[in-house]
């Protein structure tokens, strides 16, 4: 009960950090059609044109009925599994026991609580950012054009991420459980670089593919013959809807938010007007039948696309610099392998070092570790979402003796400590949020030689997709 | 070329108007009468109607915006096309007269 307490403490942090860019995505990702709607809602308030024909993929993508494209489309970003978000396993409250091989592109944000190799267990709030992503962000560019393009600095900086972790039992004793942010709770930070990423998919190799398979399904031929084709009903329901709109924005005394909140109902509102197919003349109805069979096969194709690109392989190389409130800093060199697809495998070793030889200690070198994970994708993205059921285990030798937090040696706790780990993420479908749920067994943890058994719960929260949806101009 | 409206442009006869993209690494699909295209830039000559469409395919789910650039022999303008959260693909409409 006490764990489930503190947990639910830190999680409000968690929310506030979120703020409301959090409480928005959750509004407006109920479904495609829902957040299509919303989006667009938010594009006719800001954008200073009418809702016109400019709108077509809009109206025969999400309104037209009996729409096989929508029933098609995915939400790829939250099936994405294979991302680090939280902080690695030396730290204090993580669920993490081997790290994976990809970070979000701009930010990330995990809340963990309980500790998976460690005696002390406490909660960690980690935060993880893609450098190149993070300097176009505050550059203002939009999330498409995060790509690599011909600039070789932003190629390198795409490459690096850092994260920062803070264990937020520490510091002012009246503040337990706030997370300060101080150098007093900084209780970890990481460096990574990406060595290979297969998975980029806004890498050369993979806009190759996009260029050669997708692009070709030409949509703009099907929507010129939708622009070139006259028909009063549909003519009259976007002047219609135009003029509706038009009037919702016209309504003074309202904020940001409601007028969008205003446009979306009136979208909606506008939606079951829309022209039938028995409405429409022959030549639109097909015009329109032409647009969803290329957009089938899109979709489809990117679709097919993106799960091969999911099964590329990820290298990276991880420095972490753990710091213990009295107990020694140590530098950790970790590289991390993984590949796969609808079963991922991932492998890391690393070694662990003092970063100053303690007095007792003989040698530099603390530790060797070598551990593997598998992970097996189940649900659907479009239904339950993506949970993912993951086993992994890890090999760890002691050259050296451990240090309590208070910064005393442990005598006799060299040696060997064996764990295994058996893991379900649950996301929350749409919002960029999962938690990652453990039980975790070792033959000795590395302070005490006795048997553990451990459960943990966390919460991670994707910054990407909030960014998604903030579009800067 | 002058701007009559969003995305509406009067061209001189035989004036040549040029679509590019600030996408660095390619376009979804472009339709010109009688053709089309998967990159950019593109050219149409002036002298008559013409509607041309830019469809911007994107990768991810969110997010994805790209500003095409419309330039004559006297005059340029700037559309962006943004996504729709959820749709991966968003076409213009450009009409020249």
């Amino acid at each position: 009960m006490k764990t489930l307490l503190r947990f639910v403490a830190v999680s409000a942090v968690a929310a506030q950090l979120a703020g409301t860019a959090l409480a928005q995505q959750a509004s407006s990702s109920t479904s495609v059609a829902d957040a299509a709607r919303h989006s667009l809602a938010m594009e006719l308030v800001d954008r200073g044109t009418p809702f016109s024909i400019q709108d077509i993929d809009y109206m025969v993508l999400v309104i037209r009925s009996n729409n096989e494209p929508l029933r098609l489309l995915q939400q790829f970003e939250d099936e994405r599994a294979d991302k680090q978000i939280g902080a690695t396993s030396s730290a204090s409250g993580t669920t993490t026991l081997i790290s994976k091989g990809t970070v979000p592109k701009i930010l990330g944000v995990a809340v963990e609580n309980g500790a998976v190799s460690e005696t002390q267990s406490g909660t960690t709030a980690t935060f993880r950012a893609n450098l190149g992503g993070a300097i176009r962000a505050a550059a203002s560019k939009g999330f498409f054009e995060l790509t690599p393009d011909d600039d070789p600095a932003l190629n390198v900086l795409n490459r690096l991420s850092f994260s920062v972790s803070f264990d937020t039992s520490r510091g002012n004793i009246l503040d337990a459980n706030t997370l300060t942010a101080d150098k007093q709770q900084l209780s970890q930070w990481t460096g990574r670089l990406q060595i290979v990423n297969r998975r980029d998919v806004q890498g050369k190799a993979a806009m190759v593919k996009w260029r050669e398979r997708v692009f070709p399904i030409s949509i703009a031929t099907a929507v010129r013959t939708i622009a070139t084709t006259k028909d009063t009903g549909l003519d009259n329901w976007i002047a219609g809807t135009a003029s509706a709109i038009n009037a919702v924005l016209a309504a003074g005394g309202r904020t940001h938010d409601q007028r969008v909140a205003d446009v979306e109902a009136e979208l909606r509102r506008r939606e079951a007007l829309f022209p039938t197919d028995a409405q429409l003349t022959p030549e639109m109805a097909a015009a329109f039948n032409g647009y969803s069979t290329a957009a089938v096969s899109l979709i489809q194709r990117r679709h097919d696309l993106l799960n091969e690109l999911a099964k590329g392989a990820l290298v990276s190389l991880e420095y972490t610099n753990d710091r213990p409130v009295l107990a020694p800093t140590t530098s950790n060199v970790r590289l991390v392998v993984e590949a796969g697809g609808s079963v991922d495998v991932t492998a890391n070793v690393s070694v662990t070092l003092f970063n100053t030889i303690p007095f007792g200690a003989n040698r530099a070198l603390q530790d060797v570790e070598a551990g593997g994970q598998l992970d097996l994708k189940l649900g659907s993205a479009t239904t339950t979402g993506a949970f993912t059921l993951s086993f992994a285990g890890k090999y760890e030798h002691q050259f050296e003796n451990s240090f309590s937090d208070a910064g005393i040696m442990i005598p006799n706790t060299t040696g060997t400590i064996a764990i295994g780990q058996v893991k379900l993420t649950i996301p929350i479908k749409g919002t960029g949020i999962r938690i990652p749920v453990s039980l975790t067994v070792a033959n000795r943890t590395e302070l005490i030689k006795e048997n553990v058994v451990r459960g943990n719960v966390g919460l991670t929260y994707d910054l990407d997709s909030v960014f998604a949806r903030f579009k800067p101009e | 070329m002058q701007i009559l409206g969003d995305r509406h442009y009067k061209a001189d006869p035989g004036e040549t108007i040029t679509f590019t993209s600030t996408s660095p690494t390619g376009i979804g699909s472009l339709a010109v009468a009688g053709a089309s295209s998967t990159t950019l830039p593109a050219t149409v000559a002036g002298g008559g109607h013409n509607t041309v469409v830019v469809t911007a395919a994107f990768t991810d789910d969110d997010g994805g915006r790209v500003s095409i650039n419309v330039t004559g022999d006297t005059g340029a303008d700037s559309s962006t096309l943004r996504q729709i959260t959820g749709l991966p693909f968003r076409s213009g409409i450009f009409v020249i007269d």
